[in-house]
């Protein structure tokens, strides 16, 4: 089994080195490469999952040959592997779902420029999550920053290069917040090993020292990661670039990128800091405020959104939102719905992305909403996962965003009043601001396209000119013409298997809450 | 009650009209009589199940899917669950047999429609069902959701540019105020025993400290025990929350925007199968999971109750000044749900059976008005007050029908409408509160409202003004018989249930003490 061990280490540097080799090849075979990296990935984190569940506590790693504390370690438990093990599923069907767009979106001598991105941010989003070294952290921080910036520039056009250059401004002052955040604590404790700083700071807490530096520390690490997420108000960013690069960025860039950032702060909430630490600093309390204004401005920004995709993009603001809000409850089961969030918004925000693209393509392009009029009767593939992404989203029992509300009300009910009542209200009002944007939605794209349509399609139906299989539910002629998709089974596998991912994670939720639970039991 | 049988038949019996409803979208039918016999057929052996299942009832409910932990999917018909369960598993049918004739209409040559119809249709009565044998709160609300989105493709079927308005008006108000009972299920299950539904609640009400303590054995956070106004509140939530679907003033909006339905889902779904469950729901909430110990003489009945008395007065005053035809039942419909609310928040067991009194007969009465309107804009295309002149006499079924059931709503004695309205009013009179003194005072005006709303119609279809040509309405006549047939059904029962009303009485009266 010690084989087992080496995985996690393995999977980042393969990664990396498949960055490095892409760059020298050729689009396709870049992409194979791509696909290769990520799959063996999968399997490698599948591995250690189910080796770090069967062994019940986590694994140290040490790299290289000095021991702790000079040298750097890997720390890798239920929840590290398990969150690995997602992230890289969630990275290949977003791949996938946007591989047909590829073309059109970026230009075929740089494709496999957009592959040694791809790589090297997975590589850096699986050092996030494994390594135990804060510094480590802040080099893989960077280059995640980096690489992110190339998946949005590279579509090359007038708005994904400001938006580039938007993130990029944003990025680097979070970057410059941690790093600041980092030195504080090296100076304060004297380590940058995660398991060593936790240690010198319990001592400065039990020997009464003044706490001021160290709460300083802990707001200049929170407010770094908190502008990477894009949590409110830093927020400002997020819209175009997640409305206006390639797709499967935009599913990355939503549901893995943000979610990396806030894994690791995760990280430095248990490992670093302790969370008993965090939270006698009352610091959590600002998170939680944001956390909730965050989820209404969200969602009244989507509303107003006429364009599906920078509807989407808002939308994940206002799950951000909740994220933090679980945060900032400062119990056990707030941070438990927070994880179990961080997936069930993975999963759904990279589905929705994915199937916007199939209901734009089949709208001449458009991402308005006015044209996008009927085009689930276009593409059925794409209506089913966009309406089972908005039922998720709405909380719907059965889908994952059900537990996930579930288990933040849940959290919720045991809190202070002065917590517990906003948190529910909240909770509640932006219930009603996701059904009215995600069903408007539905409904639009679920109408005949026009009654001009609908009369064409009873012409048809007089003169026998179409088979009456061809007859939409709505009486509307399946334009099946108008599909062009070259690899169309891909795009309606990936949306069957995000589906699936979706109302598992919302009806095996017991099993996922369990890991998620013995994960963090793990941490401390 | 003789064997009881399992369990099982209880998940059957709420897929069987689901499943089989999606035969009706994949089977090739040649011919239109074939999906209409079909669907009949699914519909028919789900009532019969239903009743059967009802008449042998397994004793205890039992969990079948565990989801989280403490939440788990279970169903069993109790009392309630029989009473709500039986209403609609015997009107189903019989709506079902008038939309044949009815959707000829509305959706011309346009089969395609008309399967999605039907197919809807009979999954919203497998949902239903879902709702009423529920056996714990969490099942209730998933079937609950469910039930808004299965009624969604019904609302919108004429595609008209109405027709999306109403359904997202509908949608934004069903989804958040679901959202809101959804605080209340979570709260309950943290201070409860269980979800499950229990006559007087699963909390333990301290009187004498006014707190909730936490039932043993449940992980509630660091809190022993909450202060019962803080459960009081919670219960706010919870009424205002399920009572979106039960069109509680100012949540009511959407109910009279949804008339564009066709007339079938109007009638079935507007005025007993989706209202009635949320007035279900409330009464869930009020009398098996927080029972009525905590509530009772607090602010938790008393801001409700005037709601509820305020939304009588006004959906008849409402109904007064509608013109429509469907929109005026429609605002009626929202005020004689605040009959069955204010009966439920008198919180005692006479309460209670005033409230099922008037949810039994207000599905009868309401569905029977309803489809006579419906006959009317099917047979003459007129939808508006003014426009029913003189047609009495060209449709006397149908008006006649119609005049029973306006009698009816009125509350005049020997129909089954007074019944109601006299153990709402004893219940009241009996409890002491000042408000449900003046909750009598608002049925009374109610009843004499719903007279100049319903006898407007009823006069001027039978005595137009003088020199009415009666020849431009020549070409009307009553429909078929598979439109006549609920009309004539409704009408014995009306009449049936109004002379041997104490029948229904005392069984209610079981239910309500927990002994049936």
């Amino acid at each position: 089994m010690d084989l087992v061990r080496n995985l996690p280490a393995i999977s980042i540097l393969i990664c990396m080195f498949a960055a490095i080799i892409s760059s020298g090849l050729k689009g396709k075979a870049a992409r194979v490469l791509n696909t290769v990296v990520i799959l063996t990935v999968l399997a490698f984190s599948l591995v250690s999952f189910v080796w770090c569940i069967s062994l019940g506590a986590s694994v140290v790693y040490v790299m290289g040959i000095f021991p702790a504390p000079w040298g750097n370690e890997l720390r890798f438990g239920v929840l590290e592997t398990g969150m690995a093990l997602f992230f890289s599923i969630i990275m290949l069907l977003s791949i996938w779902g946007g591989r047909h767009k590829m073309k059109d979106e970026v230009a075929t001598d740089k494709e496999y420029l957009y592959y040694v991105f791809i790589n090297l941010l997975f590589s850096s989003l699986l050092a996030l999550v494994y390594t135990n070294d804060l510094f480590t952290a802040y080099v893989f921080v960077e280059i995640n920053t980096i690489s992110a910036c190339g998946i949005i520039v590279i579509r090359e056009n007038g708005r994904t290069i400001e938006a580039g250059v938007r993130y990029m401004i944003m990025s680097l002052l979070g970057s410059g917040l941690l790093l600041l955040g980092i030195m504080m604590t090296y100076d304060i404790t004297g380590h940058l090993l995660m398991s060593n700083i936790q240690e010198a700071v319990r001592n400065i807490v039990d020997s009464g020292q003044p706490l001021i530096p160290l709460v300083v520390t802990i707001a200049l690490l929170t407010t770094g990661l908190a502008i990477k997420s894009a949590l409110f108000p830093f927020h400002s960013w997020l819209p175009d670039a997640y409305g206006y690069s390639t797709v499967s960025s935009a599913a990355i860039l939503s549901s893995l990128v943000s979610k990396g950032y806030i894994f690791l702060l995760i990280k430095i909430f248990y490992r670093v800091i302790g969370f008993d630490i965090v939270y006698s600093s009352r610091l959590l309390n600002v998170l939680f405020v944001f956390g909730l204004i965050a989820m209404i401005s969200g969602s009244m920004s989507a509303i107003r959104e006429n364009d599906i995709r920078r509807m989407i993009a808002f939308s994940s603001i206002a799950q951000i939102g909740y994220i933090y809000m679980g945060f900032g409850m400062g119990t056990k089961a707030g941070m438990v719905a927070s994880i179990f969030h961080i997936l069930s918004h993975a999963a759904t925000k990279s589905m929705l992305f994915v199937s916007a693209i199939g209901l734009t393509d089949v709208s001449k392009g458009s991402r308005h909403f006015v044209d996008l009029t009927g085009s689930a009767h276009r593409n059925r593939i794409a209506g089913i996962g966009f309406l089972v992404g908005s039922l998720s989203m709405v909380g719907i029992p059965m889908f994952s965003g059900f537990i996930s509300k579930l288990q933040f009300m849940d959290a919720a009910v045991s809190l202070s009043y002065k917590k517990m009542l906003p948190a529910l209200i909240v909770l509640g009002i932006s219930t009603i601001l996701n059904a009215i944007y995600f069903m408007k939605t539905v409904l639009r794209i679920y109408m005949p396209a026009d009654k001009l349509g609908a009369n064409r399609a009873q012409a048809d139906v007089v003169t026998n000119t179409v088979p009456a299989a061809r007859i939409g539910i709505n009486g509307i002629v399946e334009e099946k013409d108008r599909l062009v998709f070259p690899q169309e089974k891909l795009y309606g596998t990936v949306i069957i298997l995000f589906v699936i991912l979706n109302i598992a994670l919302g009806v095996c939720s017991n099993t996922v809450l369990d890991w998620i639970r013995a994960g963090l039991g793990m941490f401390s | 009650m003789s064997a009881h049988i399992s369990n099982f038949w209880y998940l059957i019996l709420v897929l069987f009209p689901i499943i089989g409803s999606t035969g009706i979208f994949f089977i090739p039918f040649k011919k239109r009589d074939h999906m209409c016999i079909y669907t009949e057929t699914i519909t028919i052996l789900t009532s019969i199940l239903s009743f059967v299942i009802m008449t042998h009832r397994p004793e205890e409910p039992r969990d079948i899917i565990t989801f989280v932990s403490k939440f788990s999917i279970s169903l069993g018909f109790d009392g309630m669950g029989t009473i709500f369960g039986g209403l609609i598993s015997f009107l189903w049918p019989f709506a079902t047999l008038y939309a044949f004739d009815y959707m000829k209409h509305e959706a011309g040559d346009n089969t395609a429609k008309e399967t999605t119809f039907f197919g809807f249709y009979t999954m919203t009565f497998g949902v239903t069902l879902g709702i009423a044998s529920a056996a714990n709160l969490l099942t209730m609300y998933i079937f609950y959701e469910m039930l808004t989105l299965v009624t969604v493709p019904l609302i919108v079927f004429t595609l008209s540019r109405e027709a999306t308005l109403a359904t997202r008006t509908y949608l934004y108000y069903s989804l958040g105020g679901a959202a809101f009972g959804f605080v209340t299920l979570v709260f309950l299950s943290n201070y409860g025993n269980s979800l499950d539904f229990v006559l007087g609640g699963i909390l333990h009400y301290n009187g004498d400290s006014n707190t909730v303590e936490v039932a043993e054995g449940t992980i509630a956070g660091a809190m022993q025990s909450i202060p019962a106004g803080l459960m009081r509140l919670v219960y706010l939530f919870g009424f205002f929350g399920f009572g979106v679907k039960a069109a509680i003033f100012p949540l009511s909006a959407w109910l009279p925007k949804a008339g564009v339905a066709p007339t079938p889902v109007t009638a079935l779904l507007h005025a007993v199968a989706v209202v009635k469950a949320g007035a279900f729901a409330i009464l869930r909430i009020t009398y098996y999971s927080f029972g009525t110990d905590v509530l009772r003489d607090s602010f938790a009945q008393c801001i409700p109750m005037a709601f509820a008395i305020f939304t009588i007065v006004y959906g008849c005053s409402q109904a007064v000044r509608e013109r429509h035809l469907k929109r005026r039942l429609a605002y009626s419909t929202i005020s004689n749900l605040s009959y069955i609310l204010f009966g439920c928040l008198v919180m005692t067991p006479l309460g209670l059976v005033g409230a099922l009194t008037h949810m039994l007969f207000h599905g009868i009465m309401k569905i029977c008005s309803f489809f006579c309107a419906g006959i009317v804009i099917e047979e003459t295309g007129r939808e508006y007050v003014y426009e029913v002149d003189g047609l009495g006499r060209r449709m006397p079924k149908t008006f006649g029908a119609f005049t029973v059931s306006a009698l009816s709503l009125m509350g005049v004695p020997l129909l089954c409408g007074f019944l109601s309205k006299w153990n709402l009013a004893s219940a009241a009179a009996s409890s002491g509160l000042t408000l449900a003194y003046i909750g009598i005072g608002a049925l009374l005006v109610s009843a004499l409202l719903t007279a100049i709303y319903m006898l407007q119609i009823v006069i001027r279809a039978y005595f137009p003004e003088k020199g009415f040509n009666y020849s431009a309405i020549e070409r009307f006549h009553d429909p078929g018989w598979k439109m006549i047939l609920p009309l004539a059904v409704f009408v014995i029962l009306m009449i049936v249930f109004g002379l041997f009303g104490n029948v229904i009485t005392e069984l209610l009266t079981e239910v309500a003490n927990g002994s049936f």
